[in-house]
């Protein structure tokens, strides 16, 4: 049987509740473009630790497109690459994802989430890269930080999007509970797993979703309150994301009139 | 407030990782108190009282307990009774309870959730304040002392700061452990600490909470002798095993020598023997033991002697028993065939439960010490300490085991409650089921809470999912007073000519969902147990009886299994689907008969059920053709008094060509459904299967047949249904059906599996000559048949699939628990009649016809048809005092004596009478009228005719019962499938 992902004093097995994200903790800029070559100039980047998962996304671009890189037809270039350290495993956890499967279909996922956000009209014939490390991972659907770092290291590097793409995953109590950002731990005592990464507002405009993964079957009757918390979470991490990049415009703002 | 865990963990190849864990702190639990005004709490929250007054010696002012883990562990049988209160379980407690003992740790909980109680539970683990991290060099144990003597602290503190802004009298908290060192450091730390038994003594209103103290600390009498060898440390025994010089296994003590049992070794073909009290070293029936084989010289083999522990001064340690001993050295060594002997080393794991039994008076008057008796004869006696031994004689009480020092001849345990008077039907009841294992306590609420509400309502979109049969003609037959039918059929005629017959089973999976607690808690029952006058229902009632059932002239929503077959009864066309139906009427098996042979009804249900009648007369000819058994055993219902519940008449089941009907439908369901749900999943499909005895079981049967001139061939199960039909004796009508009881015991366990774990052959259903077989029909009362349901729900897309269904290990240990469950219920069932045999009994004896079923070297195994009972006449030994002399011949299997030659089935008239001198095992005497043995033979009645006995001799009640035709209740109904 599934264990209790809910004890009777409604903790989590890490003491959250049943409605609280993991700690996360986030910084724009952090790569120094100086430090890059021209070839691997860095135009915006971002770190993020989201429980135990640590990734570093950066940008480069846009610009010329590289003769190497993609179609020549292809109005507006975007790559993806995702790497995952090798020390990046905790403990006994999954294996590193090195060129696998799994690795090749995060990048497809990225690149079409976010091709659906870029307003890719005003990147006609230029290229874009995005460059993603994953540090440590702790389980929780990786993809959720990814996702989250890389749309902080796009605003960094001042791409222009129609709104912040924020991911989050759910999972669901015997209970039927729904179960908020959902860590290693709790994945692995057997509980389904939703992610979906999500455009939280556009103006009056509905949350809409760019991406929606299942891990297991469960009850469709359970799906909308499942889905319900993803997007909740959404929201909360948009406002994390939101205070983060406006703390560093801010930032940016008084070193620049210190310094005039 | 967020700290990592650090963990360090060895993998399996031998690497070190390092596991880090979030772990988070938080500042939003509360204390629990209703003294405090510092948390801002729900309402719900506060559990503890006010003011906890002390009812304590030991103790002035009033007072929380906080417990530690071996507290719990060990004494949980104090806290379940409502005596004590305003108790704090910190976390750290409840998880090491929960890592130690499953059993604990749902006590502890069903505790913990019953806010009448003022147990609070203190998340101490994720409280900023309270939460340690482990030091290096401090093993866990101790981190976890230090954690929850942290927490008394700050509940001390906590709890001060509070009453000193309110002015209120001090609330200390009290710490109990019964770790010395942990007192100590608690009275450093200024935190008052006692031993359970310390504080459970000074409540001075109540004495009786006395009794269940666990005996572990107090039994350390030092200077006596040891009684037994020690066992091995756990690093030896797991040494030993390895390398190959012992060997594990579970302990089976023997019910009829206290001194002897086996220990099921799997790498042995033949169990280990263990003979002797040193030998058996304390092992109790059930546990893991440690095992080490003798060399070959000592090798003995099993006694045919009883014995039983009957010592006479229990309280006397060191009085000598070698007695039994002797006699049981004896008699294994005049034997021939020696068999692997061992000795037991040491307990891998004890099985220990709480047992059922009486209490042995004590001569010495006053005293607190005395021993119990438990029913079941292979456990030992306990020593338990009681002060209200009076109150307890003749009384069913329940005692738990605590340990068996080795000086100490029986196991030491304490008393938990009481049953009731010893010999009232209600309390043997209980017992039989305690006994058995069967899960028969209410419903929880928290099952009940996954019951839907009422009025149940079928809603528009009911309708739309299912298929519609409410207006075709359909009937259930079932056992009179049957309240949980869960199946029924129709029948029709098809314009093409063909048949349409549908079977339409319960759909119990529509309200049981995966994973509720009322799915877990079904899972666990796995069966309903029907005893003679009661039924322990796997789900409650309102399902069972209510909703699930497909009574007459109401809508319920069913499973059905729609054939189109024509005239010969072939399949043509198989369909599944989920119905809501009307069941047009709920018949007995009687009054289907009835429907069926009057030639004047011809209305849809007697068509219907005609045609039905027709078609299962085939399908029962081609199963018996393919080598089906037609296997008996006397199955027998009581009548039962409806006011004083007692039995009043007991009867042969008599079985009507519609039982056969019914039976027949069930099966093919049963088989299309299996065929259906292994086609779909291979590897998961929860079947069920009978395999082949081997040869040898069928050596009594051969032995016993050959003697009266008859030859059997047992070489297949089509070869043994010819034999068995064709053996008729003229002289001797039960000749036949004797015969097929005997067949029956030959016969192994019919059991549940996973298909992915055994191959295609293994599948095959031995008694039903079936390849492949399952369990659909009886949703209501097997769980096997749920997970079925589900499956084949799943196969048709009626309802989504989850992980577990497919998960073969989970299912697989499923089984194994189903298994388990109906071997158990189906004792608990025959012990029921035995029960109310006895009960029928009492005060009357009675001189019935009977036939000799085995003849044996000292006595004579008799049936008696009329009430399905089995008893011996011993011949010779300790159990009859005659002088007269048996002649035993093995080679033909008869005893002799004078003229008088016993062969099996020989017809015999007995007298019954029920002998009660052990309170405890009331048991049936069988003693000889007929044929006449000068000196041995009782006489009979003067003015008894024999060959009319059996009715004429029948007891006042019974002829009051016929008079008054009292409403009989009967709950047992007949299974339909084997
Ligand atoms: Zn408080």
């Amino acid at each position: 049987m599934v264990q209790d992902l809910l004890s009777a004093q409604g903790l989590r097995m890490d003491g959250r509740r049943h409605n609280e994200l993991r700690q996360i903790q986030c910084k724009l800029g952090v790569l120094e473009s100086e430090l890059f070559t021209h070839k691997n100039r860095c135009d915006g980047s971002a770190y993020m630790l989201h429980g135990n998962t640590k990734v570093i996304a950066s940008i480069s671009g846009p610009k010329h497109p590289s003769k190497s890189s993609g179609k020549k037809d292809e109005s507006f270039i975007f790559n993806v690459r995702v790497k995952f350290a090798t020390f990046s495993k905790n403990g006994e956890r999954q294996k590193v994802l090195k060129n696998s499967k799994k690795l090749g279909e995060i990048e497809i996922n990225l690149k079409n989430i976010f091709k659906s956000v870029i307003l890719v009209e005003k990147y006609e014939k230029s290229q874009l890269d995005l460059n993603i490390e994953v540090l440590q991972h702790d389980g929780g659907s990786e993809i959720c930080t990814i996702v989250n770092t890389a749309t902080l290291a796009l605003i960094d590097a001042g791409i222009c999007m129609k709104e912040y793409v924020c991911a989050c995953t759910a999972s669901l109590t015997n209970d039927g509970l729904a179960l908020l950002d959902v860590s290693h731990l709790e994945e692995i005592c057997g509980g389904p797993t939703l992610t979906i990464a999500a455009l939280p507002r556009i103006g009056d405009h509905e949350q809409s979703v760019a991406f929606i993964e299942l891990s297991q079957k469960f009850y469709l009757k359970d799906l909308n309150k499942i889905f319900d918390c993803c997007q909740l979470g959404c929201e909360k991490i948009r406002t994390i994301l939101d205070e983060a990049i406006r703390g560093n415009a801010y930032e940016h703002v008084n070193s620049d009139l210190t310094s005039n | 407030m967020l700290t990592n865990k650090v963990f360090l963990r060895k993998n399996k190849r031998g690497n070190v990782l390092k596991i880090i864990r979030e772990h988070y702190l938080r500042t939003d639990l509360w204390c629990g108190s209703r003294c405090c005004v510092i948390c801002p709490h729900e309402k719900h929250d506060l559990i503890l009282s006010e003011n906890p007054t002390s009812r304590s010696a030991l103790i002035k002012e009033p007072h929380y307990l906080l417990l530690d883990t071996n507290v719990i562990l060990d004494q949980i049988d104090i806290f379940e009774e409502d005596v004590l209160s305003n108790v704090i379980v910190v976390q750290t407690v409840i998880d090491e309870v929960k890592h130690r003992s499953t059993g604990v740790y749902k006590r502890l909980r069903d505790i913990l959730s019953n806010p009448a109680r003022s147990f609070y539970t203190f998340v101490n683990e994720h409280h900023r304040d309270t939460y340690i991290e482990r030091e290096p060099k401090e093993s866990s144990n101790d981190r976890n002392d230090r954690a929850i003597r942290k927490a008394a602290i700050w509940y001390q503190n906590h709890l001060n700061k509070s009453l000193k802004e309110t002015n209120k009298s001090k609330v200390k908290v009290i710490l109990l452990t019964d770790d010395a060192d942990n007192r100590r450091k608690a009275n450093d730390e200024g935190i008052e600490a006692y031993t359970v038994e310390n504080y459970v003594k000074s409540l001075t209103e109540f004495p009786h909470l006395q009794d269940k103290l666990c005996l572990k600390e107090y039994a350390n009498d030092s200077g006596k002798l040891p009684v037994y060898p020690p066992h091995l440390t756990v690093v030896q025994m797991h040494d030993g095993i390895k390398s190959g010089k012992f060997y594990q296994g579970s302990f089976m003590a023997s019910r009829e020598n206290f001194l002897e049992g086996n220990v099921n070794v799997e790498c042995f073909e033949k169990f280990v023997l263990i003979q002797g009290r040193e030998s058996l070293n304390r092992a109790i029936d059930g546990d893991t033991v440690c095992v080490e084989v003798l060399p070959e010289s000592d090798w003995s083999s099993p006694s045919d002697v009883v014995l039983e522990d009957n010592e006479a001064d229990p309280v006397d340690e060191n009085v000598e028993v070698n007695e039994d001993e002797k006699i049981l050295k004896e008699s294994a060594s005049n034997k021939k065939e020696k068999q692997t002997t061992g000795r037991i080393i040491g307990i891998i794991k004890r099985k220990w439960r709480q047992y059922c039994g009486i209490l042995k008076p004590n001569e010495v008057q006053g005293s607190a010490r005395h021993i119990f008796i438990p029913a079941d004869r292979k456990i030992p006696r306990v020593r338990i300490e009681t002060r209200q031994a009076e109150k307890l004689y003749n009384q069913r009480i329940i005692v738990a085991i605590d340990q068996w020092p080795r000086h100490s001849r029986y196991p030491q345990g304490h008393f938990v409650r009481i049953l009731g008077p010893l010999g009232d039907k209600e309390t043997e009841n209980e017992v039989l089921l305690i006994e058995h294992d069967v899960p028969h306590s209410k419903f929880s609420q928290e099952v009940l809470n996954c019951l839907p509400s009422l009025p149940w309502i079928i809603s528009e979109q009911d309708y739309k999912e299912r298929v519609d049969l409410r207006n075709i003609t359909i009937c259930s037959v079932d056992p009179p007073g049957c309240t949980d039918i869960d199946d029924a059929l129709h029948s029709r005629l098809l314009p093409n000519g063909n048949i349409e017959v549908g079977v339409h089973i319960a759909d119990v999976s529509h309200f049981i969902r995966p994973g509720t607690a009322m799915d877990k808690e079904a899972a666990l029952r796995a069966t309903t147990v029907y005893l003679v006058d009661k039924r322990i229902d796997m789900v409650p009632e309102l399902l069972s009886s209510n909703l699930c059932s497909l009574r007459g002239n109401v809508e319920r929503f069913a499973f059905s299994c729609v054939w189109e077959m024509d005239k010969d009864a072939n399949i043509v066309k198989t369909k599944f689907h989920k119905s809501v139906i009307e069941s047009k009427a709920a018949l007995t098996y009687e009054e289907a008969q009835i429907i069926i042979d009057d030639k004047n009804k011809n209305d849809d249900i007697a068509k219907s059920l005609r045609q039905l009648n027709q078609l299962a007369k085939i399908l029962k000819r081609r199963r018996i053709e393919k080598g089906a058994l037609v296997l008996a055993s006397p199955e027998i219902r009581f009548h039962i008094d409806s006011e004083t519940n007692d039995p009043i008449e007991v009867q042969a089941k008599q079985l009507r060509e519609t039982n056969s009907m019914v039976e027949e439908f069930m099966l093919l369901a049963n088989v299309s459904v299996a065929e259906k749900i292994e086609k779909e999943f291979p590897e998961y499909a929860m079947l069920r299967r009978h395999p082949t005895p081997p040869q040898a079981n069928f050596d009594p049967l051969i032995k016993a047949v050959q003697h009266q001139g008859f030859d059997i061939d047992t070489s297949s199960g089509k070869a043994l249904a010819t034999s068995l039909d064709n053996i008729e004796k003229d002289d001797n009508p039960y000749f036949n059906t004797m015969l097929r009881i005997l067949a029956t015991r030959c016969m192994l366990q019919a059991v549940y599996f996973i298909s992915g774990t055994l191959t295609r052959p293994e599948f095959f259903h031995y008694g039903l000559a079936a390849p492949i077989y399952t369990h659909f029909t009886s949703p209501i009362r097997r769980y096997a048949d749920i997970i079925v349901h589900r499956l084949l729900a799943s196969c048709i897309g009626a309802d989504s699939n989850y992980q577990d269904l497919l998960d073969k290990t989970k299912n697989s240990l499923l089984c194994n628990n189903l298994n388990y469950r109906n071997r158990m219920a189906q004792y608990a069932g025959r012990a029921s009649v035995a029960l109310n045999t006895h009960l029928f009994f009492r005060n009357r004896t009675e001189e019935v016809e009977g036939y000799v079923l085995f003849v044996r070297k000292n006595a004579l195994q008799i049936l008696i048809p009329k009430y399905g009972l089995e008893g011996t006449i011993y011949l010779t030994g300790k159990h009859t005092n005659s002088a007269v002399n048996f002649i035993y011949n093995e080679e033909n299997q008869s005893q002799q004596c004078g003229s008088v030659i016993f062969h099996s089935f020989d017809p015999v008239i007995v007298r019954l009478s029920l002998d009660s001198t052990n309170i405890q095992h009331e048991k049936l005497t069988f003693e000889l009228l007929k044929p006449y043995i000068e000196g041995f033979s009782i006489q009979l009645s003067d003015k008894m005719d024999i060959d009319n006995a059996p009715q004429e001799q029948s007891s006042d009640a019974t002829k009051r019962k016929s008079k008054e035709s009292q409403p009989s209740k009967k709950l047992s109904k007949k299974k339909k499938s084997k």
